[in-house]
């Protein structure tokens, strides 16, 4: 059913390497990738793109890069193993997808079965390099007797068979690949037939679990090429198969080398000094703000340890957002947009609570009409035979709280001058007049954040609360400031959801970029931590849904709000159009 | 209630000392929640020890519309006026058969609360409607069970109703264990049962990562099923594992991979 997983036979590919420092974009890639390691090796394992410049790569621009494995350390920073991948971002989809794939597969080998961290002291580049290749195969053998359906992913990328006058150093290596992996196939040279031998006689001696038998014939078969003097750039060597990794997972190296290079490119978790002690709220109170404040506290979550911390973001609930409530409506842009009928549709939905009696069949029987049925027959009369009860469609309250992101980056303009918070007070006012013809609960709700220490969170219409001139001057008077800590005011926007009454209760986050903060470094943090605080939110029964108005917000906008919960206008003059249809949508329970 | 009578042994194989567990708290008639992942056996695991102790078995699935009345009985219509049907649990606690609520927590706390006499000292079941006081018979134990897995905070149960209860930990049976259920279930060879449950180990690995859950064993004996009937291992396992556990195509492909691993050539 998937087209591209058409592997199996052993052809190499030659992707274009294109060496990028931009993080890559496309969660949703990486994502699904993780979810495939994670499923091998069956432990959590990250997934990430490699980012290598050019000039911190000891290999220059031009050379192939190969993935890096790093273990888990103890210490909580990186509490599971990572797995960086060169990018192959100018590859298409399909020998991408199928060059990765193979690259988790012979990592998660390593992770399931390779001695992390070996000392590397006592051997030379070339006897190291031999050591890796045996247990690459070594490795891998395990991994295909636990997952026969690997060998096709690593079949389709094997090293090619060199030309038989080549005799550097590379080329018996990926003749060395070959013969290991093609158990089947045999050389006319001495030295990749020694090598077979050797290593299947291992296999039938003392098992592919026996490490140090293995690196006992990598000795020998390393003294030899060295007799027979082939020589090594240790500089300028690269793997052969091109799904192998650089090994550096097996060593531990005295110096630093390019791993640990390309993990000085990562960017590092956000790990902002832990609030006071014991995380109290109250003292945190900055001199500019208001006095009027409420204070929450909620969790935050961190995906490379993947737990929450407690009590690590305080929510202020206040009239931040707004410059002081006396500016008039004309300095509104009226809108040109004309709105037809925003007004909310009710939800439809099975709603068991609501019955319809006298029904012709149902469930349960309808007590009043059976008695009436007995009546009718004592008299002598044509009982009225519709005597059940059903479940009925019935409007079920709906309760909607459409939270809009507040950040600095609103106020940017647009081509035609206008700037998104301008359309965003447009939509919500649009929004919040429909309220008072509609008979839903509607909230309209705006969030900005400073640090974890300062989300502010302003409640601009309330639910149930009638859209008078009053609000509509909160509206008007909405400013955009600061960053997009979406995580925490998504927890406080759920609990104020959780206490209205039962019912569809249902979220439309609108959103202009993604999450970010200024005390947070690493871009995945903040999305994942949202993404935690939808999944809560959707546990709890609540609908959960975004409109964006990032045209490259694909990835990480589904990744937060999950498959066909989002819908991006890629131009924000849409907004308002879209707004209406959404939360027509969502309030129809669709 | 002789219908309720477990004539056959079912099959079950013991994962640990759940079996003697169960013997002494049902020795106190004490009420019993049995807790786990969906399709890890638990029902089986009651029809097997009701069999054993040669008690009557009623199972009742809860669901948010269930009421009380559901539960106990109501009146009915019969030739000659209405007449009063004892509900699923009445029965149960007047003739002493063990009394299995399965997914008790979708249930609505209003209606859960019924079973607070039953499930004290009193083991008394009022029945308002009909003006009676049903005591329980002695043979009479309520076993409920709970997927503590993807319940919301808002759908547990009251600390008032949960503590009238011990407990049982289910989880999926010990690979060697599970791959004899499925072998056994689905009647295939045991080196196929082996990769469903291999495949299984990857899929539980993604819970909370891109599934609410991995695949059951339920779930891999209805792929051995097909696999037995002769549909590819591909086929079989995209049918009733991939698609069947997600909607995401991202998920989804991740673990058509996963299949692939295991079943690919
Ligand atoms: N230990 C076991 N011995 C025998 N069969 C088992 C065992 N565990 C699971 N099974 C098989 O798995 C199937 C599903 O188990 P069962 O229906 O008991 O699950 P459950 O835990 O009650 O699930 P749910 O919570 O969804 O009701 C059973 O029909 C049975 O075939
Ligand atoms: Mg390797």
């Amino acid at each position: 059913m998937f087209p591209d997983l058409a592997l199996g036979k052993p052809e190499v590919r030659q992707i274009p390497l294109h060496l990028d420092n931009r993080a890559d974009g496309d969660e949703r890639y990486w994502h699904g990738l993780g979810l495939l390691a994670c499923g091998l090796a069956l432990e959590p394992i990250q997934v990430q793109p490699l980012l290598v410049t050019a000039s911190a790569s000891p290999l220059g621009g031009a050379a192939p890069i190969r993935a890096v494995l790093v273990a888990a350390q103890e210490n909580l920073s990186a509490a599971t193993p990572r797995l960086l991948l060169p990018s192959l971002e100018g590859a298409a989809l399909q020998p991408r997808m199928s060059l990765h794939v193979a690259m988790i597969a012979h990592a998660v080998a390593h992770l399931r079965y390779s001695p992390v961290g070996q000392p590397s002291s006592a051997l030379k580049p070339m006897g190291m390099t031999v050591v890796s290749a045996i247990e690459d195969a070594r490795v891998e053998r395990l991994l295909m007797r636990a997952y026969p359906g690997v060998r096709g992913w690593f079949g389709a990328h094997l090293a090619a068979e060199p030309d038989p006058s080549d005799l550097t150093f590379r080329a018996f290596m990926a003749r060395l690949d070959r013969i290991l992996f093609c158990t089947a196939s045999s050389s006319s040279n001495h030295w990749v037939s020694k090598a077979q031998e050797l290593f299947e006689r291992t296999v039938g001696e003392h098992g592919l679990e026996d490490y140090t038998a293995f690196r006992a014939i990598a000795s020998i078969l390393a003294n030899d090429l060295g007799q027979m003097r082939v020589r090594m750039d240790p500089q300028h060597y690269v793997v052969p198969s091109p799904f192998r990794d650089d090994n550096s997972y097996l060593w531990q190296h005295p110096e630093s080398e390019l791993g640990d290079e390309a993990l000085a490119l990562q960017q590092t978790g956000a790990r902002p000094p832990p609030a006071g002690a014991g995380s109290s709220t109250s003292e945190e109170v900055s001199p500019s703000q208001p006095l009027d404040l409420v204070r929450y506290t909620y969790p935050e979550w961190d995906h490379k340890i993947e737990r929450m911390k407690a009590d690590w973001c305080t929510v202020i609930e206040g009239h931040f957002t707004r410059q002081g409530s006396s500016q008039s409506q004309d300095n509104m842009p009226q809108a040109a947009l004309r709105m037809a009928n925003l007004r909310l549709r009710h939800a439809r939905q099975l709603d068991r609570r609501h019955s319809l009696r006298r029904q012709w069949e149902g469930d349960e029987l309808d007590l009043n009409a059976a008695i009436e049925v007995q009546v009718s027959r004592r008299m002598d009369l044509q009982p009225d035979p519709r005597l059940f009860l059903r479940a009925g469609c019935g409007p079920r309250p709906t309760s909607l709280l459409v939270l809009m992101d507040l950040s600095e980056s609103v106020n940017r303009q647009a081509a035609n001058g206008l700037a998104l918070l301008d359309v965003e007070k447009q939509a919500a006012m649009l929004l919040a007049q429909s309220a008072t013809q509609g008979l839903d609960r509607l909230a309209i709700h705006a969030f900005s954040s400073n640090t974890r220490a300062q989300v502010n969170y302003d409640r601009v219409l309330d639910f149930g609360e009638p859209c008078t001139t009053v609000v509509a001057d909160f509206i008007n008077a909405l400013q955009g400031r600061y960053s997009t800590r979406l995580g925490a005011a998504l927890r406080h926007a759920s609990e104020l959801l959780l206490s209205e009454p039962e019912g569809q209760r249902t979220m439309l986050v609108i959103t202009d970029g993604e999450p970010s903060d200024i005390d947070v470094h690493d871009r995945r943090y903040l999305i994942e931590d949202a993404r935690q605080a939808v999944l809560v939110a959707r546990q709890a029964g609540i609908r959960i849904c975004c409109l964006s108005v990032d045209e490259q917000a694909d990835d990480y906008v589904r990744h937060i709000f999950g498959w066909r919960n989002f819908s991006i206008a890629a131009d924000p003059q849409h907004l308002p159009q879209r707004l209406a249809h959404m939360s027509a949508r969502l309030a129809a329970g669709r | 209630m002789a219908d309720y009578r477990i004539r056959e042994e079912p099959y079950y194989r013991s994962t640990g000392n759940e079996k003697a567990l169960y013997e002494q708290a049902y020795r106190h008639r004490m009420p019993l929640i049995l807790k786990g992942p969906t399709g890890c056996g638990k029902t089986r695991f009651v029809e097997h020890m009701a069999w054993s102790l040669n008690r009557p078995l009623i199972t009742l699935a809860c669901n948010e519309d269930m009421t009380a009345s559901d539960l106990i009985g109501r009146y009915l219509l019969d030739s000659d006026g209405t007449a009063w049907h004892d509900g699923p649990l009445t029965m149960a606690v007047r003739y002493g058969g063990i009394c299995y609520l399965d997914e008790v927590v979708e249930a609505r706390q209003d209606t859960t609360v019924v079973i607070h006499p039953l499930t004290d000292a009193r083991r008394t079941l009022p029945l308002d409607k009909k003006g009676e006081v049903v005591h329980a018979h002695p043979d009479f134990q309520l076993v409920v069970s709970y997927n503590p897995g993807y319940q919301s905070s808002a759908k547990d149960m009251k600390p008032s109703t949960r503590q009238r209860f011990a407990a049982l930990e289910f989880d999926y049976p010990h690979p060697d264990c599970e791959t004899d259920i499925v072998a056994h279930e689905a009647g295939i060879a045991p080196e196929f049962a082996r990769k469903l449950v291999s495949l299984a180990r990857s899929t539980r690995e993604l819970k909370n990562r891109g599934l609410d859950e991995g695949a059951s064993t339920r779930m891999l004996i209805y792929a051995g099923l097909l696999l037995r009937d002769g549909v590819s291992p591909m086929d079989s396992c995209e049918m009733t594992i991939v698609r069947a556990l997600t909607d995401d195509p991202d998920a989804a492909l991740a673990l058509h991979r996963l299949v692939h691993a295991q079943f690919g050539a």
